[in-house]
């Protein structure tokens, strides 16, 4: 019992950065169908412009991490701008193979500017844990550590706001219209450029939280964290199905947790090889994910 | 009011439009005939700025469209609503928020702006009664003729000067078909401009003040609807008799 919950609490951290993540690929898949496979690398910088706010500016964690999303949401959005909507009328593949150069110029800029090792995260909060057994005896054993606790409270409140935008504001509205059809959105004189721009800028504004928090938990940033961490975010999106918002954290808890049991009862080398079996699996058997829906032929 | 003046459109290779001129005063009810790929939704598409043209001008009160470069948005702005063929709902939003979506260009910042809103609300349920009914309710679970409905309700929370509607008969049971023709004909009444594109045509020159025909890509005739309804090629290539 305790094993299993002790298993439980580290998969929920780990599940809230990947809910960060994948919500990002889900929201600009739902309204371009592009696969931004930049966004890994954009959840990196975040973690890279965090340790900058927290080392070199001296920033206490709650204003870096204010900063660190708008800036890198802002970065975001100069992607867009330049690499992808020149490219918005042209075949489906065309931003796909733009996207993917995109991540690897990312990846290869920050291995020359902040140099290939890991660099240490600062630890904003002292190291601090809580033994669950001290107040329920049948979880005896089970250590919830403080920056598990932060993670998960900082990502749901996160993922509050963000419903808020999506289904309570204009801008939000406006999106999910987007997402539902273009031309339709367009006779509603909807500014397709700016909410399209909106939609990365808070996409990813999450990953960059991601990534702050990524290395807040293990205290470390690296270049290729975007690869792996991305390829596990999109996995969870398509789970859960991809262009379905609540779908991205469904997803990414499932994705977690079984990697967080699979590691306590088996073996912590087949770790990494549970997104890849779950984006088969899902692929084959139910590419539209668990939220989502077979895509209609348009007539 | 409105100005077509020669215009040409392809999509890519495939020349949809060649040579298509109209005319829509302030006041009237204009309709645009023609048979299944005439070039009819194209000529709609070209006016709201979704597809661009290679020839001609359209003049918009007084304005080259081309200054707005194609923006749709911007069109829609200056009072030129176009409801689509197909409906074009969102279904995955409910009535509210797709009226929401309609009023989305709508200035909010003065109480008058937000009672002018109100009152919109009021017209079209007026209008439509049903759709009052149906508020929380997801668009897709529409059925034709009421998202046909919600269609119009939702231009007409743009407060348009020019109503442009693409076949609103299509797919849509006769009765319906009827509650419609009324609604356009009162929207009409309470003065607004409509250009109406119709395959069925002997309900649109019921209502229609003047009509176009349109034949792949060239409008070929035009006139009174009187007069168009009593022409003998019109009546017996679209009115089958
Ligand atoms: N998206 C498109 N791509 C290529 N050809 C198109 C497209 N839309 C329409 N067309 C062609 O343009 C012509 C006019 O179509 P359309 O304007 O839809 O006619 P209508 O509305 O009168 O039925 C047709 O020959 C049609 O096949
Ligand atoms: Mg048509």
């Amino acid at each position: 019992m305790s094993e299993f919950v002790q298993y439980l609490v580290n998969g929920f951290a780990q599940g809230s950065i990947y809910a960060l993540i994948a919500l990002g690929y889900t929201m600009v898949y739902g309204i371009l169908k592009l696969i931004n496979f930049a966004h890994g690398e954009i959840y990196m910088i975040g973690g890279y412009c965090g340790i900058f706010l927290l080392s070199t500016l001296g920033l206490p964690f709650w204003a870096a991490l204010m900063l660190a999303m708008p800036i890198v949401g802002i970065f975001a959005v100069l992607i867009e701008r330049f690499a992808y909507r020149p490219l918005r009328g042209a075949p489906r593949i065309a931003p796909l193979i733009t996207a993917i150069g995109v991540s690897i110029v990312l990846l290869e800029l920050t291995r020359l500017v902040a140099g290939a090792q890991p660099r240490p995260f600062p630890q904003p909060f002292e190291d601090m844990s809580y033994e669950l057994g001290n107040w329920i005896p049948a979880l005896d054993g089970v250590i919830i550590q403080r920056n598990q606790i932060m993670v998960f409270i900082i990502a749901i409140v996160l993922m509050v706001l963000l419903n808020a935008i999506v289904m309570k504001t204009k801008i939000g509205r406006a999106m999910r219209a987007l997402s539902m059809d273009f031309d339709a959105s367009r006779l509603m004189g909807v500014p397709i450029d700016r909410v399209i721009a909106f939609t990365f800028f808070i996409g990813a504004s999450l990953a960059g939280a991601g990534g702050m928090l990524v290395g807040m938990y293990y205290n470390q940033v690296e270049p290729y964290m975007g690869q792996l961490a991305g390829l596990k975010a999109f996995t969870a999106a398509v789970l859960g199905g991809i262009g379905v918002i609540p779908g991205a954290v469904i997803g990414a808890f499932i994705l977690s947790i079984s990697e967080a049991l699979v590691v306590g009862y088996s073996e912590s080398s087949y770790r990494d090889a549970i997104a890849f079996a779950i984006l088969i699996v899902v692929l084959m058997f139910r590419p539209w994910g668990i939220l989502g829906r077979p895509e209609r032929v348009k007539v | 009011m409105l100005k077509v003046n020669s215009i040409g459109v392809s999509y890519g290779a495939v020349r949809a439009l060649f040579d298509v001129s109209l005319e829509v005063k302030r006041g009237e009810i204009v309709t645009l005939l023609g048979s299944n790929g005439a070039g009819k939704t194209t000529t709609l598409r070209a006016i709201s700025g979704l597809v661009p043209t290679n020839k001609g001008q359209i003049h918009w009160k007084d304005q080259d469209l081309a200054i707005f470069n194609g923006q749709a948005h911007r069109i829609v702005q200056s009072g030129l609503s176009h409801s689509p063929e197909g409906r074009r709902i969102f279904s995955g939003l409910s009535v509210k928020e797709n009226l929401e979506m309609g009023a989305y260009i709508r200035s909010r910042k003065t109480t008058q702006d937000k009672l002018a809103i109100e009152e919109d609300y009021e017209k079209v349920f007026t209008l439509f009664p049903r759709l009052k009914e149906r508020l929380p309710q997801l668009g897709g679970t529409l059925s034709g003729g009421e998202q046909q409905m919600l269609a119009i309700a939702r231009a007409l929370m743009q407060r348009p000067e020019l109503l442009m509607l693409d076949e609103p008969s299509l797919g849509i049971a006769p009765l319906l078909v009827e509650a419609i023709f009324k609604a356009l004909v009162e929207i009409n009444k309470q003065g607004v401009t409509i250009l109406l594109v119709e395959q069925n045509a002997a309900a649109a020159l019921s209502i229609a003040h003047r009509a176009y025909v349109l034949e792949t890509g060239h409008t070929t005739l035009t006139g009174s609807a009187a007069e168009l309804a009593n022409n003998p090629k019109i009546r017996e290539a679209y009115l089958g008799a």
